[in-house]
């Protein structure tokens, strides 16, 4: 086994046992990113010097007086929405080519303060604005899309080009990606961590977490990167517990909510049967299965197009007049729609979202967890711009990604995905498992028992197989 | 009760807008502008009530 193929969990228990050093480990991602990047193009910018420096001097000093704790000498990369000093931070948008932020984002000053070792920055769906990522390519088929809008953090966890890579959560964008490239996403409770230095989709409904290969180095992230800031006006004020703690606890009597509609509408049949048999596992550890109604089903999308357009595009009021030619047709379409969207409508949007979070709360009333699938499809090819159902209905591919997703923006509670098997093409399905707010670790034990049981856990993308010389 | 423009409505709104829209960019974004409405469409036939909006603001300074 290279270097580059263990987990975060695994490497950061082999650094501290001496057994690898941060530079060894950090040579083998930045050889595996110098093998598939021109299959995947998961990086906007690789920092391949500053990575060998920060790697550097965490081996003195961990050879010194040990880790500062499990992400010291770890790679990991932050999706280019994510300011970083002195390193290009574009956006995936040509509007911001050429940005260099003089500072860092609030998550890129707790990975240093951590010890880790950035080595680069993630492609995006343009400023996060679509579920696609048209820039790269899912390492499980490469004719096929990453998901979105973190497609480039998706794809470059999946293919072992990093051990974490930093996402963002608007409509699903951490989830995603997670589920279509095989790895686990983590959607913090909104408010859990920081958004300082982040570019904004939709300041009230965007949240930031990573996207990783077990539970566990999900939940040693977020340990790392929660807590309170002042400088981010939805940053909650709450304890931050530890939130590896529930993983490898029994589930038995936990109340987990198995939906009776809106997760069960229009969604591919391997889809539904992987979830249902991952939520039947469940059972089988000991956990109560309540089927549940989803309240306010039929209005979530509407709470969430209607905060997300007119927000996105009071974000980009100054350039799309200056520079409009200068972002892709597709998200000045969308920006340009958002101009129209009526005052009213915005408020209407955000009176709706305090009766779901009040219907959601007493939906929690009876369960503990929720669990469903994350998607309702699988990796679509690369350039397809609808999903056409049985019934006839075609239905956009960003509009059909995020349809399950959304419930978790809108609502703000934490949802993590993990992995429970492949279609019949070899594409990776996710179940997502949402919880009450601040209970991470509550989804994280639930998530991380059924891995242990899934055999999917760590899992990589086989494309290093497919490269490997004939 | 669904809502739509028609191009004459939509193109006084666009000029309030100050895009500037030549006329196949307007028409192309009339045409994905009534389709949001039906999405918003789900905003509609609630009984809100006193319910207040899920904004924020915080008035302290530290």
């Amino acid at each position: 086994m290279e270097p580059y193929e263990l987990t975060l969990s695994d490497a950061a228990a082999a650094i501290a046992a001496r057994e690898l050093s941060p530079v060894e480990l950090t040579d083998s991602v930045l050889a595996r990113i110098d093998s598939v990047e021109a299959d995947i193009t998961a990086f906007v910018t690789v920092t391949e010097d500053r990575a060998r420096a920060a790697a550097a001097a965490a081996e003195a000093e961990i050879a010194a007086s040990g880790p500062r704790g499990p992400l010291h000498g770890i790679p990991v990369a932050l999706k280019d929405l994510y300011d970083t000093a002195g390193v290009l931070t574009t956006s995936s948008s040509r509007v911001r080519a050429d940005h260099v932020p003089n500072t860092d984002s609030a998550v890129a000053e707790r990975f240093a303060a951590a010890g880790a070792v950035t080595v680069g920055k993630t492609h995006t769906h343009e400023f996060a604005y679509g579920a696609t990522t048209p820039t790269t390519r899912n390492p499980w088929d490469t004719t096929r899309v990453p998901g979105g809008s973190s497609g480039g953090s998706g794809a470059a966890v999946a293919a072992g080009e990093c051990m974490v890579g930093m996402g963002s959560d608007t409509g699903g964008s951490i989830r995603i990606p997670a589920a279509v490239c095989g790895v686990v996403g983590l959607k913090p409770t909104y408010g859990r961590v920081s958004r300082r230095g982040v570019a904004s989709l939709s300041w009230s409904l965007d949240h930031v977490g990573p996207l990783t290969r077990t539970v566990r180095d999900a939940a040693i992230t977020l340990n790392a990167i929660a807590g309170y800031d002042r400088a981010d006006p939805g940053s909650a004020d709450v304890p931050v517990p530890d939130f590896t703690a529930l993983i490898g606890r029994d589930v038995t009597g936990l109340r987990v909510g198995v939906p009776t509609d809106y997760f069960t509408e229009r969604l591919q049949p391997e889809v539904q049967a992987s979830v249902a048999a991952a939520v039947a596992r469940l059972g089988e550890l000991g956990a109560e299965l309540v089927e549940v109604e989803v309240p306010m089903a039929s209005r979530i999308g509407a709470v969430e197009w209607g905060l997300m357009l007119p927000e996105a595009t009071a974000y980009h009021q100054e350039t799309l007049r200056s520079v409009p030619e200068l972002y892709t047709e597709e998200t000045r379409a969308l920006l340009e729609v958002g101009e129209f969207v009526l005052a009213t409508d915005y408020l209407k949007a955000q009176r709706l979202r305090t009766l779901v979070q009040a219907a959601w709360k007493e939906l929690f009333s009876t369960i503990d967890v929720l669990a469903a699938p994350t998607l309702t499809c699988t990796a679509t090819v690369a350039g397809e711009p609808e999903v056409v159902w049985p019934d006839g209905v075609r239905e956009g591919t960003t509009t059909t990604y995020v349809r399950f997703s959304q419930p978790a923006n809108v609502t703000g509670l934490p949802s993590i995905t993990v992995p429970t098997g492949f279609d019949s093409a070899g594409l990776p399905i996710g179940m997502q498992v949402m919880g009450r707010p601040f209970e991470e670790d509550v989804v994280c034990g639930v998530a991380a028992a059924y891995e242990a049981v899934s055999g999917f856990a760590g899992q990589l993308a086989p494309l290093h197989r497919e490269m490997a010389p004939a | 009760m669904s809502r739509a423009l028609d191009a004459a409505t939509f193109s006084g709104l666009e000029a309030l807008t100050g895009l500037g829209m030549p006329p196949e960019r307007a028409a192309a974004a009339l045409a994905a502008y009534n389709g949001v409405l039906g999405t918003l469409a789900g905003l509609d036939g609630v009984p809100f009530g006193d319910t207040p909006p899920a904004a924020a603001f915080n008035a302290s300074w530290e």
